[in-house]
């Protein structure tokens, strides 16, 4: 908690403060320099690339918020949370790329990050997905460490007292004991939620999922992002599934955006990748929900956005 | 070295057997996970009756190395023969070492008792003729001890891993050990193995010659191997010691003959003879012939078999024939789909085919659900009946049957479940979902969920978005229109002192189609726009996807009735979706 207050004042300050993102600072300065119009030095709360490759936007995107050392610092420990949750091979696009999680990880241990651990609450049998995802391959060749998100005993209950539904839930152990939160989900269409991005892919930290599917889906998304926010928002839009969300039928469902948005305002990300999937702003009711509860933007005209093309 | 090369055959048999049961990674299974229970005589035999060729080849071979060598089936593959001379070796040890007497030497074995073993076996031929062919494998050792794995060994091996993986990384990958699969029948599934054990600690192999139904069965056809061990006599000195070794107690050295019937050709006595006195010889009755000296005739036990086997006949025969003749043998090609009614108690894997199928055929063995990785195969304790106790079912509240997978039907020794390929699988309906709009969230609370749908791998379920009706009471006239239109009237007018007052809705029946709000004259009733659950019954393959994810208690709003007999669904196939978006810029 207060760690992340901490980063919140930091970047409201100007970054310019700890002797030890001095490394994270200088790329983050550059950036702002670029022509692209973002003048200040203050990086932009959520950063739009297309037409790269995977990692290439991914790269950009990092460069724009001022680097991964803006996020994480040496000794912290890193918990990566990818959408991890089905049993399909990457082609499928049903679970954040493995190249990308690969990447971020190592990223992080370049950084100086002590520990980065990757966990999912899998929909399907969670070692099968591990495997055919291809995450647990590419977290483990970057020094990642995978670790189970599928049983209760590795949950711990949390009040959540600002929440409207979710009062309190149990949250895994490693979003409660990890420095650095870094939320890494795939956009998709979703059946009960319309939609899947950032807010709905934190709804995996949490053990009892058939709670909120019970009292209200929403309001329970909205809520789940009280309980820790994300200290960083990676969303790969390369291609998001438009149809038959969020598990898929083939790859017919797939739609070729290639896209990544990244940023600390996890509310204006979705929103923002809610109009790439072609909904009108306020159909997606957790997005709307969470910007009432305070928790990020949903008036994309009152975001600082830095969209990036990559050639 | 032929009790040797015994020991380090039996010990890999027995590694290889309690490896396949202990799944900790829920991987494909490997093509070895099979090997020592396709190599098994009750699988086999099962096999051949569903029609296997590779099990009528298993078979096939058993047999005849029984005719050639003997009974080596139950020292060198049988895993609940090899589990009791662990077991007699362990009791040899602690006479040893405890420095306790050992038991005298004998000249003479304990006497057959050929009446109960033959008993049993026909009263097994009598099951298999009758269609009951799974009462008889309550014996089958193979079963016995496969069943004892899947309990005892793969939940105590997931405990153990996690125990060790505990004490070398701090986050690993956890695995949940399955303890309560058998629940408290875990109590018959070791009790079923520790009496033999038991037996073995005290009498050496009691169990295979008097109870087990294979060994009886193997027992016969072993009377006259081709190579047999025997006694040279000019190399006898009746010292005892092979007779006291001997876990068959099969020795009589009175008349220096081996009962071939009774011997597990476990190889003791050659190896503890020091004179070598006793050795596998080829044909030696057709040596001993020319010099058959009129010795007088004590040996009385191959006599007292036959008379057993013709008396256990006897006693078995009318019970044969009755089951033969029996009505309730269900002829294979009647297909409940066709006579209407294709519900099944529970559901079993596609491999199966028809649950009448799987319950001939399974053993109960466990080793696919030890192979399942969804938990979503348990051994059916009442679901399947008497019959099929022990046997698989799908427990749809525990989890779900894996779209992608056929680790069942890969390891299945005794061809219950026939291998299936994965694109025949998926579209295998082995149940049928059933959607209850009354207890659905949507429909009870008004709040989106879509748990159903999101799990539904062929998409037979997905969400429509509905129009469900708010009333503004104060505007509503009562005029009763709204009623008229409702097409499952589940619109009434309250009557309040006989009086119309205004419009309610039974939010259990209505279907969310929103027509009343287009009547209404006054402009009473607004509609919410909710996704709701929709089925397409001939996309359904019965997963049990939805009925998993659905949060509603005690009744589920999903449902599933198992089918009695497989059908084919139909698979969807979209043409490509197409991106609302633009190629380059940004839509915001």
């Amino acid at each position: 908690m207060q760690r992340r207050d901490f980063f919140k004042m930091g970047f409201a300050v100007g970054a310019a403060f700890s002797l030890k993102t001095l490394s994270g600072l200088f790329p983050a300065a550059e950036a702002a320099g670029e022509p692209d119009g973002a003048a200040s030095a203050v990086p932009p709360s959520v950063v739009a690339v297309r037409q790269g490759t995977r990692t290439a936007m991914l790269d950009a995107a990092l460069e724009a918020l001022g680097g991964v050392a803006a996020f994480v610092k040496p000794g912290q420990s890193v918990v990566i949370k990818p959408n991890c949750a089905w049993d399909k091979s990457p082609e499928f696009a049903a679970n954040t790329h493995p190249e990308l999680v690969g990447r971020m990880v190592r990223l992080c241990r370049e950084a100086g990050a002590g520990r980065v651990v990757v966990f999912d609450h899998t929909c399907d049998a969670w070692q099968r997905v591990y495997r055919n995802s291809g995450i647990q391959e590419a977290v483990e060749k970057n020094g990642g460490l995978m670790i189970s998100g599928s049983d209760e005993t590795l949950y711990r209950e949390r009040e959540n007292p600002h929440g409207k539904t979710l009062r309190k839930a149990k949250i895994h152990s490693a979003i409660l004991d990890s420095d650095v939160y870094i939320n890494m989900p795939v956009l998709k269409h979703h059946s009960g939620a319309r939609m899947t991005a950032c807010l709905k892919n934190a709804m995996g930290i949490v053990w009892d999922r058939s709670f909120f599917h019970s009292s209200d889906l929403h309001q329970c998304i909205a809520d789940c992002a009280l309980i820790r926010k994300p200290d960083l928002n990676i969303l790969d839009a390369y291609s998001p599934m438009l149809r038959n969300g969020p598990k898929g039928k083939d790859t017919n469902d797939l739609i070729g955006t290639r896209a990544l948005l990244a940023g600390t305002d996890i509310v204006a990300i979705d929103a923002a990748a809610s109009r790439l999937l072609g909904n009108k702003d306020g159909e997606v009711r957790h997005i709307a929900l969470a910007a009432a509860m305070g928790v990020g933007e949903d008036d994309l005209g009152k975001v600082s956005i830095r969209r990036i093309t990559l050639v | 070295m032929l009790a040797n090369l015994r020991r380090v055959f039996a010990l890999a048999v027995l590694a290889v057997f309690v490896c396949s049961f202990i799944n900790l990674s829920d991987a494909e299974p490997g093509w070895w996970r099979s090997l020592v229970g396709r190599a098994q005589f009750v699988p086999a035999f099962l096999g051949t009756l569903s029609g296997r060729e590779w099990a009528a080849l298993v078979l096939a071979v058993l047999m005849a190395m029984t005719l050639l060598f003997g009974r080596v089936y139950c020292s060198f593959l049988c895993p609940l023969g090899i589990m009791q001379d662990l077991a007699i070796r362990l009791r040899r040890l602690w006479t040893q070492r405890g420095g306790r007497k050992p038991k005298a030497a004998v000249l003479h074995g304990a006497s057959p008792a050929p009446f109960v073993r033959y008993i049993v076996l026909f009263l097994s031929a009598a099951a298999v003729a009758g269609g009951y062919a799974t009462a008889f494998v309550w014996l089958d050792p193979y079963t016995i001890a496969a069943r004892f794995m899947a309990g005892v060994a793969n939940p105590a091996a997931a405990q153990m891993y996690d125990h060790a993986s505990g004490l070398f990384a701090a986050d690993s990958l956890q695995v949940t050990p399955e303890w309560a699969r058998y629940g408290a029948s875990l109590l018959i599934v070791c009790l079923l193995v520790l009496i033999p054990l038991a037996l073995a600690w005290r009498k050496g192999r009691l169990y295979c010659n008097t109870i087990c139904p294979v060994g009886a069965f193997l027992g016969i056809l072993s009377r006259h191997p081709l190579v047999r061990l025997s006694i040279r006599k000019e190399a006898c000195i009746r010292c005892g010691l092979c007779a006291r070794t001997c876990k068959a107690h099969c020795i009589d050295l009175r008349t220096q003959t081996i009962d071939t019937s009774r011997c597990v050709n476990c190889y003791d006595c050659v190896a503890v003879c020091g004179r070598e006195g006793l050795r596998p010889r080829l044909l030696p009755f057709l040596r001993r012939a020319p010099s058959h000296q009129a010795q007088p005739r004590e040996s009385a036990p191959p006599l007292e078999t036959r008379r057993a086997f013709l008396g256990a006949l006897a006693c078995s025969a009318p019970l044969l024939f009755t089951a033969c003749d029996s009505k309730r043998r269900r002829p294979r090609s009647a297909d409940p789909a066709r006579l209407g009614d294709n519900r099944a108690a529970a559901a079993v894997p596609a491999g199966a085919r028809s649950v009448e199928r799987l319950l001939d055929g399974c053993t109960g063995c466990g080793l696919c659900i030890s192979a399942c990785p969804t938990r979503v195969l348990q051994p059916s304790m009442t679901a399947h009946g008497w019959r099929g106790l022990f046997k698989p079912y799908l427990n749809f509240s525990l989890g779900f049957c894996n779209f992608d997978c056929t680790a069942c039907a890969d390891v299945c020794p005794a061809g219950a479940l026939l291998p299936i390929a994965l694109a025949e699988k998926q579209k295998t309906q082995i149940a049928l979902a059933e959607f209850h709009r009354d207890r659905c969230v949507v429909q009870q609370n008004r709040r989106e969920c879509g748990a159903c749908t999101e799990h539904c791998p062929t998409k037979a379920l997905f969400t429509v978005e509905g129009r469900f009706p708010v009333f503004e009471h104060n505007l509503c006239t009562a005029c009763g229109v709204c009623a008229d239109e409702c097409p499952r009237g589940a619109i009434e007018l309250k009557l309040e002192g006989g009086v119309r007052e205004f419009a309610v809705s039974d939010d259990g029946k209505c279907i969310a189609c929103g027509r009343c709000a287009d009547v209404c004259p006054s402009r009473a009733i607004r509609t919410e726009r909710l996704l709701v659950p929709s089925l397409a019954p001939e996309l359904c393959i019965g997963c049990g996807a939805c009925t998993f994810a659905c949060p509603v208690r005690p009744e589920r709003a999903m449902t599933l009735t198992p089918r009695a007999v497989h059908l084919t669904a139909v698979r969807k196939i979209e043409a490509p979706a197409v991106n609302p978006v633009k190629e380059d810029g940004f839509p915001f």
